[in-house]
């Protein structure tokens, strides 16, 4: 058996984390901001956005097989040198913190608006932000295996929910196809914020157990978790019609509300509500983690876990103050974050990795153990 | 860190958790919610308010295995007033003391008034609240006021919201009336080419009810009010035909044979029974039972103007046969298929001749359509559909087939 300080994961489990990291909170907004560009088409914009997904899959995992045991707040300052490198990591660090406090916000807006309206927003945000500072303190091996239990619950969820709507689902309705292809494009912008997600993989590359499968990882956990929002933005355009999707906040929310199979199995919205807490969950706790990981790294802390309260507090505070309201998270995120998020995920991964290979730079960091021996001891 | 502190940590967070996972902010015990089952919406008397009347139900006077019904009625039909339909909603609280509980309302019906002056204003609480359902049938009450549908009773059903449900529900073995949600109605009213229908509901023998009325008011005794039996009876109802909109604005209504030809167009007939008449004697008549129906609408655009191919096909038995005719020969049936597709025929085209002609709304999807099969030419008129779609030609084709004759094969006869 490994001892307790190598923490490793499989390249499966790294892409069930990829898989619930995306899917879980995105798949209750997602229809909604595709729709209002691409109405029927939404589920063509969804498709389109995965190529998103997957170019930072390939660029985040060949900047791993090139640095195996460095995070991209290490290797950042590697091929940048000092000075640059740590402002990139400065940027990473402030990155992992701020999409999570947007998640974290996210989070309570919807409990707050669908279940539970008089409750305070800090209640839900303090609470997540408890369980999550646990599950990034375990680290990811931890987080990976709850995941390993959560994961198949929520597509198992996810998947009774819609095959509940076929009843109300009209085919008719995703007609006619392609009808405007820059609207399709619009659409996939507003949700290739979502997929750009996978960055988190350049933070776990490090803990898993065979840095070769990271890019399998990558690229399936999109395909995987893309196909999943493909398939609820098809319901959603099925059920409410283009038009309608667009205006709804929470479509998926509203799919499991309007279940009614012959009067008898309604309001299902705990499908959502179990989806939601258990993916956001997950989610908080990864991107908590890299957060955490990211700033004690740029930090040069030996250990992670020593910044762990400290960005828990800031990710609480941040959340709360950062949006007044609900249209404000929705707009930043399908407009500003395209400016402020995929740069840092697609731009900067693509700017170290030519730099990478132009000035040959490879390696570890020579201190960290070797992760060819860990190979062969750890296998699923 | 040592295990004295570990534990100390560990069972506060424990407790943390406890506490916060039961989520008692906001529980509101089941004994203290008001269940409101309907909700009718009028225009209130004074200027620019709204009226909301609900149904809230009574648990001590409902039925249960184990015990009789308390006395009195099971629900209680109160009205509150507002500027808005939530403001109407909170008001409530005034009378009833509790804020009232909207995730089992089944029925929101309308006034005819309230409808015409348009429906998205009022329907928006119900869409936005995370309480009511979108499932909730939307009806328009004609010629009464939404008020008076709540008061109603129903002699099988104990609670009178979902006997209006049932009502409404029902129209699948008739299909001469329809029966629409609020998801459903509001997807056609924000969609492009379609416009939204909604269940009609009206009081049965009101002409009665307003005779006596009138007679015990000319009497000018109270007394004798109260004791004719016409008034006594509280009034009955039944859903028929069908309620059209333009936009979400009450355009008019379609009566029994238009609404079947309206629902023939979206393959939406799943039952009813067609009444045709007798090859040998034109006043005798023959029973034939729908049991399945298609339908479907083909737009295409020719020499500039907008034809739209309605196909219809139904299944049918032989219900009842009132004339002495023989069923054991093919043709017979074949002369009966071929009735039942005139009838059928002339349901669509009253159908479409009420909506292109009197009421100018696209309420079978003509122009959403013409929008998915043709996209190109949906672009030039959708702008301008309201002045085209009275213009489109219509083409119906329908395809009767009676399959079985139930158990008689030629009626019984006196000798």
């Amino acid at each position: 058996m490994n001892n307790t300080s190598s923490v490793r994961l499989s390249g499966r489990q790294a892409m069930w984390l990829v898989v619930t990291t995306i899917l879980a909170t995105t798949l209750i907004f997602l229809p909604a901001w595709v729709a209002a560009e691409a109405k029927q088409d939404a589920w063509l914009s969804v498709l389109l956005s995965m190529v998103v997904g997957v170019v930072t899959a390939w660029l985040v995992s060949t900047l791993g097989r090139r640095f195996p045991d460095l995070t991209i707040v290490q290797y950042g300052e590697r091929i940048l040198g000092r000075v640059l490198g740590k402002v990139v990591g400065l940027v990473y660090a402030a990155f992992f913190l701020h999409i999570n406090t947007v998640i974290v916000r996210e989070f309570g807006e919807l409990l707050l608006t669908g279940f539970m309206p008089e409750t305070p927003l800090v209640v839900f945000i303090g609470t997540i932000i408890v369980v999550a500072a646990y599950g990034a303190w375990a680290g990811p091996e931890v987080l990976a295996r709850v995941n390993d239990f959560i994961l198949p619950v929520i597509l198992f969820l996810l998947g009774v929910s819609l095959f509940l709507l076929v009843n109300q689902a009209n085919l008719a309705a995703l007609l006619p196809l392609a009808e405007e292809p820059a609207g399709i494009v619009r659409g996939a912008l507003a949700s290739a914020v979502f997929f750009s997600e996978v960055i988190i993989l350049a933070m776990l590359i490090p803990s898993l157990n065979l840095r070769s499968e990271a890019a399998r990882a990558g690229v399936l956990g999109v395909l995987v978790a893309g196909f999943s929002l493909m398939a609820v933005t098809v319901f959603a355009t099925m059920v409410f019609g283009g038009e309608r999707v667009a205006n709804l906040t929470f479509p998926y929310l509203a799919l499991t509300r309007i279940v009614s199979v012959r009067g008898v199995v309604e309001r299902v919205e705990f499908l959502a509500l179990g989806i939601w807490v258990l993916g956001g969950f997950v989610k908080i706790s990864v991107f908590y983690y890299a957060a955490a990981l990211a700033s004690s790294q740029w930090l040069g802390l030996r250990e992670y876990r020593s910044t762990v309260v400290p960005i828990g507090l800031a990710i609480g505070f941040l959340s709360v103050i950062q949006f007044e309201n609900i249209d404000q998270i929705s707009s930043f995120l399908t407009t500003a974050a395209l400016f402020a998020y995929l740069p840092v995920t697609l731009g900067l991964p693509a700017l170290l990795l030519i730099l990478a290979t132009l000035r040959g730079l490879k390696g570890g960091s020579g201190t960290a153990p070797g992760p060819r021996g860990a190979d062969k001891e750890v296998s699923p | 860190m040592t295990r004295f502190r570990r534990s100390i940590v560990l069972a506060g967070l424990v407790l943390t958790l406890l506490l916060l996972g039961t989520s008692c902010w906001n529980a509101v015990e089941l004994d203290r919610r008001a269940l409101v089952m309907g909700v009718g919406i009028d225009k209130a008397k004074e200027e620019g308010k709204i009226a909301l009347t609900v149904q809230i139900v009574k648990p001590g006077q409902l039925p249960t295995p184990r015990r009789a019904p308390g006395p009195g009625p099971p629900v209680w039909v109160v009205t509150s007033t507002g500027y808005t339909v939530f403001d109407a909603v909170r008001n409530f609280v005034l009378q009833s003391g509790r804020k009232l509980f909207w995730a089992h309302m089944v029925v929101i019906v309308i006034s005819e008034e309230v409808a015409r002056e348009g429906l998205a204003p009022v329907l928006d609480f119900f869409d936005r609240d995370a309480e009511p359902r979108r499932l909730s049938k939307v009806i328009i009450a004609k010629g009464i006021a939404a008020k008076e549908i709540m008061k109603g009773q129903h002699e099988l059903e104990t609670i009178p919201a979902a006997a209006i449900r049932d009502l409404v529900e029902g129209f699948t073995s008739v299909s001469t009336a329809v029966s629409v949600n609020l998801n459903e109605f509001l997807k056609r009213m924000s969609a492009g080419g379609v416009e939204p229908v909604a269940a009609r509901i009206e009081v049965v023998a009101a002409e009665e009810r307003e005779k006596a009325e009138e007679k015990a008011l000319q009497s000018g005794d109270d007394g004798g009010m109260a004791e004719d039996p016409r008034l006594k009876a509280p009034p009955r109802f039944r859903v028929t035909g069908a309620a059209v909109f333009k936009g979400d604005r009450l355009a008019g209504w379609l009566n029994r044979p238009e609404t079947r030809g309206y629902l023939w167009t979206q393959g939406k007939v799943v039952s009813g029974i067609v009444v045709l008449k007798c090859p040998q004697n034109e006043k005798e008549t023959i029973g034939i039972e729908l049991i399945r129906s298609e339908g479907e609408i083909k737009p295409r655009v020719q020499e500039g103007r907008v034809v739209a191919e309605v196909k219809v096909k139904a299944e049918a038995h032989v219900g009842d046969v009132l004339c002495p005719l023989d069923l054991t020969k093919p043709e017979t049936l074949r002369l009966l298929e071929k009735r039942m597709n005139t009838v059928i025929e002339n349901e669509v085209r009253a159908a479409f001749r009420k909506a292109q002609e009197g009421l100018r709304a696209d309420i079978f999807g003509v122009g959403a359509a013409l929008h998915r099969s043709s996209p190109g030419q949906w672009k030039k008129l959708k702008d301008r559909w309201d002045e085209v779609f009275p213009e489109v030609q219509v083409e119906i084709k329908a395809d009767a087939k009676i399959r079985r004759v139930n158990l008689v094969l030629k009626p019984a006869q006196p000798k």
